[in-house]
């Protein structure tokens, strides 16, 4: 069976943490990053196929950055992203979003369709 | 113009002579049988007198009867010239006593008393005289002609002439009398006199026109001017009662206008007393700027004396001199201002905001003198500037709100979603209750808390004025609602809830909205419904329109009703305390209706319980899909 990757990009280190523990009991394999600027550094050498759960207000490069960046890398465009934030208002229209506080259920149930 | 030919007919003889009632019979066409005859003679030529006094006195002379003449001397003169050239030996008659002359003037004199005369001088002369004659007289009738009437009637004293008339009358009683009286006849041609004419007229038992008016041909003829002078007498007649009411009219309008002048007086001095007293300060200015009057207010608003201000040019008191360049330039151009604002200095150096109000009175197209009301707003300034600085404040608490929002929305989720991330986790780690149950509590402490954190945000967010923001998209509300009960049942919510669905229940909508609006009606239901009663979930689709009705058996008191809406209402209570709200789920939900342009409403009664009713377009107007996909809603 392949191993699936979810990068949590969280600035929220307890956030991270959970869902890490969440995820990987689930079977994933977890990558942390605390900001955008992090995680476009991590995404290529990221194994295939992954997703990204992606906070939004975060600091050096927020969320919504880092999705643009991805959109503008071929090698990372189809790259699933789910977006969870507090502030649904701020998510571009065609990304799925999940409000936080989190409902973990759900989300675990989304993330398993991102793939 | 030559004298006219004298017919004595018209003087002695001719019945159609004008008539005037006598207190003594007459005898038409022999005077000498009439006791007292008085009659008086109008001309307008000397000669035409002399003949006229000579045919009179030549009647006389032959039946023998004394003449007293009563005369000026060159009338006594010419008039015994003409006697003698009608071949009367006048000085036989003289001497034999006959002819008696005497001076009108003279006599006059001898009888008036302070321009009257008086009653017993004028018997005791002039009836002496006519006694003394009467004597020499063989029937006892005398002829006599008088002008001392026709002096008086020139120098202008009527009613001493009407007086000696009268006396000549009362003379006339005492015996066989023919008296001729002779007027100028041209002094009746002036206005003021046809009244005296009347009354010459009235004291005479004859009267006979002048010869401008007999001296015609024949009897007919005369008879016309006779009837002709008859209607000019009633016309003056006539002309003094319409000068009579003439003058009525006159006094009249002369009192009317007297008053309108008295009441034009009293209009201007109110007038005057508006201006002065006004309320309202009011100026007038030349086209010079200089200040031409100002009025009590005016000058008590600024703090100085008449003389201080009135002559002045207005510019010296206006603080800010482009702005009263441009008033005066405008109201140069006819422009009306109103509610200009100015700013003028005081006498004591302080400053008033004033309004001013003004237009220019014009005459012929020249400027004659503004029309200026000043109103002192210093007051109502400071109020605005207080105002403006409380609006500026608010604003400022407002961002600082907007801030706070912010804060809250973002800094307070994320620990929570942390804590509820971390129990939900140890909640699927755990082995037994032991764990599971407390991990259970955290999770629904943490949902509870973020609800409250939602609610107060958004009505944060309406109180800002800036309502429920919402993105639609494709929607199934139903779903949505097997969510909400999902959520609920997950925090281990026991009572029965009962969703039923019929036709179609998708709309374009924002799915976390209605997530919201639909969780907080059930809450709201399990909270007030009674006992283990289930709840009712009803989603129906009919045409454009798409309703969602919850049930509990629970009762909404009457009183509550009218406020079940609003925020923090007043039945906010122990049973609310249970629920976990703050008093707003209703009030945000209300909102979230009103956003998609929907209703809200609510039925209860003891039969039926509480019904809460929401009603969306399916397609709420001028919107337009947010997102092309879904995240985690249903589609």
């Amino acid at each position: 069976m392949i191993q699936k990757t979810v990068l949590v990009v969280d600035d929220e280190t307890d956030i991270r943490e959970s869902l890490k523990d969440a995820l990987g009991d689930e079977g994933y394999e977890v990558v942390l990053a605390s900001n955008g600027k992090e995680a476009l550094q991590l995404l290529p050498g990221l194994s295939r196929p992954c997703a990204v759960i992606l906070d939004i207000i975060m600091p050096i490069m927020s969320g919504t950055e880092l999705y643009e960046a991805m959109q503008a890398t071929p090698t990372l465009a189809n790259i699933p992203v789910l977006m969870s934030t507090s502030d649904p208002s701020r998510v571009p229209s065609q990304v799925p979003v999940m409000k936080k506080p989190i409902n973990l259920d759900r989300l675990l149930k989304v993330v398993a369709g991102l793939f | 113009m030559s004298p006219p030919v004298l017919d004595s007919r018209l003087l002695v003889d001719d019945e159609r002579e004008i008539r005037k009632p006598s207190r003594l019979p007459e005898s038409p066409g022999n005077d000498l049988a009439i006791a007292f005859d008085h009659r008086v003679q109008f001309y307008e030529h000397e000669e035409f007198l002399y003949r006229v006094v000579a045919e009179f006195f030549g009647a006389g002379q032959k039946a023998g009867e004394p003449l007293l003449v009563i005369a000026t001397e060159p009338h006594r003169r010419q008039l015994l010239a003409e006697l003698g050239a009608g071949g009367f030996d006048v000085d036989g008659l003289q001497r034999s006593g006959q002819l008696t002359l005497l001076d009108a003037a003279e006599s006059l004199a001898g009888f008036m008393v302070d321009g009257s005369p008086d009653r017993e001088l004028f018997q005791a002369q002039i009836g002496s005289a006519v006694a003394k004659a009467r004597s020499a007289s063989r029937n006892g009738h005398i002829r006599a002609f008088g002008e001392m009437v026709d002096l008086l009637w020139q120098s202008g004293n009527s009613a001493a002439m009407i007086r000696i008339e009268e006396l000549w009358n009362e003379l006339g009683q005492d015996g066989s009398l023919s008296l001729l009286c002779a007027y100028f006849v041209s002094t009746l041609d002036g206005p003021g006199r046809i009244e005296e004419f009347q009354k010459i007229c009235a004291h005479h038992a004859h009267v006979i026109p002048s010869e401008g008016q007999s001296m015609v041909g024949d009897s007919s003829a005369r008879f016309d001017e006779v009837r002709r002078l008859q209607q000019r007498a009633q016309a003056l007649e006539g002309e003094i009662e319409h000068r009579k009411r003439l003058e009525q009219a006159l006094r009249g309008a002369l009192a009317e206008r007297k008053h309108a002048e008295e009441a034009l007086r009293e209009s201007q001095q109110e007038l005057l007393d508006f201006f002065e007293n006004a309320v309202e300060g009011f100026h007038w200015v030349g086209p010079d700027g200089v200040i031409l009057a100002a009025n009590r207010a005016e000058l008590e608003l600024l703090g100085y004396n008449r003389d201080e201000y009135v002559g002045c040019n207005i510019a010296e008191f206006h603080v800010d001199q482009e702005v009263i360049a441009d008033i005066l330039a405008r109201l140069g151009r006819n422009e009306t201002l109103r509610g200009t604002e100015a700013r003028l200095r005081c006498k004591d150096g302080s400053i008033k905001h004033v309004l001013i109000h003004s237009n220019v009175f014009f005459r012929d197209g020249e400027f004659i003198h503004t029309r200026c009301f000043t109103r002192d707003i210093t007051d109502r300034k400071r109020l605005e500037d207080e105002l403006r600085r409380q609006n500026e404040d608010l604003s400022r608490t407002v961002r600082f709100s907007e801030m706070f929002v912010g804060i809250l929305g973002h800094d307070l989720r994320n620990p929570l979603s942390a804590i509820a991330t971390a129990a939900s986790l140890l909640g699927r780690r755990a082995d037994s209750d032991k764990v599971a149950k407390p991990a259970t509590r955290i999770l629904n402490s943490a949902a509870r808390m973020s609800r409250m954190i939602d609610q107060l945000l958004d009505f944060t967010r309406i109180r800002l004025g800036k309502g429920i923001p919402i993105q639609q998209r494709q929607t199934d509300l139903a779903e949505v609602c097997r969510l909400a009960i999902d959520e609920l049942e997950s925090t281990g919510e026991t009572r029965k809830i009962q969703l039923e669905a019929s036709g179609d229940p998708s709309g374009f909508w924002d799915a976390d909205r209605l997530l919201q609006l639909a969780s907080n009606l059930l809450a709201n239901a399990l909270a007030h419904g009674t006992g283990p009663d289930p709840i009712a979930i009803r989603v129906d689709g009919t045409d454009g329109w798409v309703g969602l009705e919850i049930q509990n058996a629970g009762v909404v008191p009457p009183e509550v009703m009218p406020v079940l809406f609003e925020p923090f209402r007043s039945g906010a209570n122990e049973k609310q305390a249970r629920s976990g709200g703050l008093g707003l789920g209703l009030f945000i939900s209300q909102q979230i209706a009103i956003s998609h342009a929907g209703t809200i409403e609510v039925f209860s009664s003891e039969s039926e319980g509480t019904r809460l009713r929401v009603r969306l377009p399916r397609t709420p107007p001028c919107s337009e899909p947010a997102f092309g996909s879904a995240g985690d809603y249903p589609q």
